[in-house]
């Protein structure tokens, strides 16, 4: 992802210049602004195409679907990845060591990972997706359903059909 | 905007109980699995609550698909699918193939402990310690196979025996045999398998265990009703143990045909030391043959006195009652059963019951045709059974195996040429009396036949068409017979669905057409360098002949080109007749004449077309138009000058035409197909190619050969008269 946008600023290296100076505003549903770079925004697949088609840069992006505590994270992440570009091994370790951090917090608050992950889904951040979406397969890895269901704060939601299906799977596979 | 709201919202951000039991998006929950293990997907995931049930479902549906290729996520999907994630497929058995590792078993284990049936196939990653432990978790099994598991040996069987008390079915099947040796035998296994007292099948393939090893399986399993004990060499069937085999119903010996084996079989090593084939080639036919005497029970009377005699009033009454399950009895050591469960739901399965106490099986299509007549009555002593196999095709097998034997020779070593490669599959020196090899390319073996008596393809294909009793719906021939044949199949087989015909030189255009027309629930039709058809318009009958062929392919004879070496002038007649087939599904044409504007008639007139394949067709240009118009098609081969993988198989993707048994042999023939068609210029007609597919058959073969034959023709007219009277009803 980051290195998509990396060749891609390569690609187009005047406007580039340009557009990196140029600020976007990112409203969450409370209605709380989010001043982020354009760099940092193009993370998002999302709001890269809605500049790239030139739409609504000056008046800000409304993301009725994140609230601000998601949102400030999201951001901590694209600007992250978005405004710096690795070059050294040295940058490259600090970033990984950054994404390390960065989703053990999350670990830590599995109602929060949700919500970063719906974000991240919903603004197509695909680093940030195959990040979180690894901490859930982690999660979830080598545990019994009962335990899935502690670990995520599931209710048991199964019907007597379901029980009934999975006890056939159980015994006539 | 608009894609801003694509997404449902998440509202208030509350409980992450219920966040997470909303589930993900779609995708991200995708990619979460995806990061999985197939033991988690197939487990614990699939049950924590519904919605994460439905995501791993549609998952499995996904990975399952027909989009997915054919690698290991296809294989495990079809192991998950099989655990019975996916929908209704519930009943069948777990079955891994070239799948899992000890994790996943021991998974498997705790995740399925009920489970009854366990088919592990080519499962190298499992090794012997891994299995001892995974095999506890699954105390209920009723069914295990093993086979091709190499790593899986020994203290791994000891601990199956202990772990389920309750098996029924148990198979271990490698893929040689080593050591004829003595010292070598080793009955750890064997003593292992005796203390699962309620075995009823058991399928031993390449064991050394001895006749030690056997004798107590036989004496502690008072329930066995099926074993099949080939390539054991080292037991030595002394006459003790005969007579404990005596209550066996289905018994197959260690040097029995190999016919129904859906493994390849690779030749037995014979001594540790022993560098292969030219030992085995030379050596060990010439000296060892008089080792191997030594296991052959010189009375043979004794087992067909106590196995084969008819006259058992239990075994007759079970067999005439229930005459498939006799069949499933047969191979059930054939556990493809399992392994192939669907292709088995495609393929037809015949039972045809005859007077005189023969019995017919078809298995499949006659293509591969399992024609066991393994009892006879007793009141005609002359009688024999033919048992003739051939995974080439009855009739044509060219390059197969077919073998016809008396009675007498029912337990006896078959001639075993391994087919194709020339590879000697342990050649019991029993020739003279055992009786058909066709032997590819050693003369040298023909040479020891004492040349006798021939039978041609075309007499074991009339058996076995006679033998399917009018039900036969599938034919595929390749070298044989002649007009005569054609209409005899014509009248024998009304409901035919499949015909290939391969090289079939002898068949007259006039007979094809008068035969085609009694064809008219064909489905599939091959017509593959048979010279003398090509005079006829043939599409033409048989579009207008047989209304519902859905797959066709014909392939002109190679020498057009060869001879004339330039473009011959278009001609779109056949194509024009091809476009008339309304129903194609798939189409390959060798060598045509026609030309685009053919082509496109085709494409225009045949809405279900869904393969195309017209290598060699020189007049076509792959234009823009053209390749456009194809780019609807799923598959197609569009190389209209280039003249390779001609011999490619034939794959219509009719289930009829797929065949199990034969599907692992198909490569030698299509290799050594080309080899024997590169000769050009030779005339087929000439009786060289008769004399190249016969078998040597003792004068007393023969003539029981012949009473059978007359057998079948009485009850086959019976038959006859049988359906006519159905279908004037």
């Amino acid at each position: 992802m980051a290195s998509g946008s990396g060749a891609a600023a390569a690609a187009a290296d005047a406007e580039e210049k340009e557009s990196g100076s140029r600020m976007i505003t990112l409203t969450s549903n409370e209605g709380k602004a989010f001043v982020v770079t354009e760099a940092s925004a193009r993370q998002s697949a999302t709001i890269r195409s809605m500049v790239d088609d030139g739409g609504c840069v000056d008046k800000g992006f409304p993301l009725p679907n994140v609230d601000s505590k998601t949102l400030a994270r999201v951001i901590q992440y694209s600007d992250e990845h978005g405004n710096k570009e690795p070059h050294t091994v040295d940058e490259r370790a600090a970033l990984a060591k950054f994404d390390r951090d960065f989703i053990a917090e999350l670990d830590a608050d599995k109602a929060f990972l949700y919500d970063v992950t719906m974000a991240a889904n919903y603004l197509h951040i695909q680093g940030l997706l195959a990040l979180t979406t690894q901490c859930v397969a982690d999660t979830i890895k080598g545990k019994t359903p009962e335990e899935i269901r502690t670990a995520f704060g599931i209710e048991y939601d199964l019907t007597a059909q379901d029980e009934k299906e999975i006890k056939e799977e159980d015994t006539h596979a | 905007m608009a894609v801003l709201y694509r997404l449902g919202s998440v509202e208030s951000l509350g409980g992450a109980a219920r966040a997470w039991a909303r589930g993900l998006p779609r995708d991200a929950m995708q990619a979460v699995l995806r990061r999985l293990g197939q033991a988690e997907i197939l487990g614990a995931a699939g049950q924590v609550c519904r919605s994460w049930r439905h995501a791993v479902a549609d998952e499995a549906e996904l990975r399952g698909g027909g989009g997915a290729p054919a690698g290991p996520p296809a294989r495990l999907s079809v192991a998950r699918v099989a655990a019975g994630l996916g929908a209704g497929r519930r009943r069948e058995p777990f079955v891994a193939d070239r799948v899992g590792c000890d994790g996943f078993l021991l998974y498997l284990g705790k995740r399925l402990p009920y489970i009854r049936s366990l088919c592990l196939t080519s499962c190298y990653s499992v090794c012997s310690e891994g299995f001892v432990e995974a095999i506890k978790g699954f105390p209920h099994l009723e069914k295990l196979e093993l086979s091709l598991c190499t790593n899986i040996f020994g203290e791994a069987i000891v601990a199956a025996a202990e772990a389920c008390p309750h098996l029924k079915r148990f198979r271990l099947s490698k893929d040689r045999f080593y050591c004829f040796d003595d010292d070598h035998s080793n009955d750890q296994e064997a003593l292992a398998i005796s203390t699962m007292r309620e075995l009823r099948s058991l399928q031993l393939f390449g064991n050394n265990l001895s006749d030690r090893g056997i004798s107590a399986i036989l004496d502690n399993c008072p329930d066995l009703e099926s074993l099949d004990i080939r390539h054991c060499f080292n037991i030595k069937m002394e006459a003790s143990l005969q007579a404990k085999c005596a209550r066996i119903r289905t018994l197959r010996l260690p040097d029995d045909l190999l016919d129904d084996y859906e493994f390849q079989v690779k030749s037995p090593i014979s001594y540790l030391w022993s560098d292969g084939d030219e030992y085995l080639d030379r050596d060990y036919m010439d000296e060892d043959m008089d080792n191997y005497e030594r296991f052959i029970p010189e009375d043979e009377d004794l087992i067909e006195g106590n196995v084969l005699s008819a006259e058992s009033p239990p075994w007759q009454a079970t067999r005439k009652e229930e005459p498939l399950d006799f069949l499933s009895q047969l191979h059930t050591h054939h556990s493809a059963a399992a392994i192939n469960a669907s292709d088995y739901g495609f393929s037809q399965t015949f039972s045809g019951h005859a007077r005189y106490g023969v019995s017919f099986h078809f298995l499949g299509t006659i293509d591969d045709a399992f024609l066991a007549a393994p009892c006879i009555g007793g009141e005609s002593p002359s009688s024999s059974s033919a048992a003739a196999s051939s995974g080439e095709g009855l009739g044509g097998a060219a390059h197969g195996r077919v073998a016809a034997y008396p009675r007498q020779a029912q337990r006896r070593p078959a001639p075993a040429r391994q087919r194709g490669g020339g590879v000697p599959l342990l050649a019991p020196r029993r020739a003279r009396r055992a009786v058909a090899v066709a032997e590819r390319r050693g003369q040298r073996s023909r040479s020891r036949l004492p040349p006798r008596c021939r039978l041609s393809f075309e007499e074991v294909a009339r058996a076995a068409v006679r033998g399917s009793q009018g039900r036969c719906e599938a034919f595929r021939g390749r070298f044989v017979g002649g007009d005569d044949f054609i209409l005899f199949l014509a009248d024998s087989a009304p409901f035919l669905k499949s015909l290939r015909l391969i090289l079939c030189h002898k068949i007259t255009s006039v007979a094809f057409a008068a035969a085609i027309m009694k064809f008219p629930l064909l489905e599939e039709l091959e017509v593959s360098r048979c010279r003398r058809i090509e005079n006829i318009c043939m599409p033409e009958l048989v579009a207008n002949l047989c209304p519902q062929i859905k797959h066709f392919r014909h392939t002109r004879s190679r020498d057009r080109y060869r001879v004339y070496n330039i473009n011959r002038p278009g001609n779109d007649s056949q194509a024009l007749a091809t476009a008339s087939m309304r129903q194609l599904r798939s189409l390959q044409l060798f060598r045509d004449d026609m030309t685009n504007e053919g082509l496109m008639t085709i494409l225009d007139k045949c809405p279900y077309l869904e393969s195309i394949d017209i290598r060699s067709c020189r007049n076509l240009t792959m234009d823009g138009t053209l390749r456009a118009r194809c780019a609807m098609i799923k598959t197609k081969t569009l190389y209209p000058c280039k003249p390779a993988d001609e011999d490619e198989d034939f794959q219509p993707g009719s289930p009829i035409s797929y065949c199990s048994t034969c599907a692992g042999n198909t490569d030698m023939d299509i290799g050594s197909e080309s080899d024997f068609d590169d000769i050009s210029g030779i005339d087929y007609d000439d009786d060289w190619y008769d004399s190249y597919c016969c078998y040597y058959l003792s004068d007393t073969e023969e003539a029981d050969l012949a009473v059978h034959n007359r057998m079948l023709e009485k009850s086959m007219r019976r038959t006859n008269i049988l359906v006519t009277g159905i279908q004037q009803h």
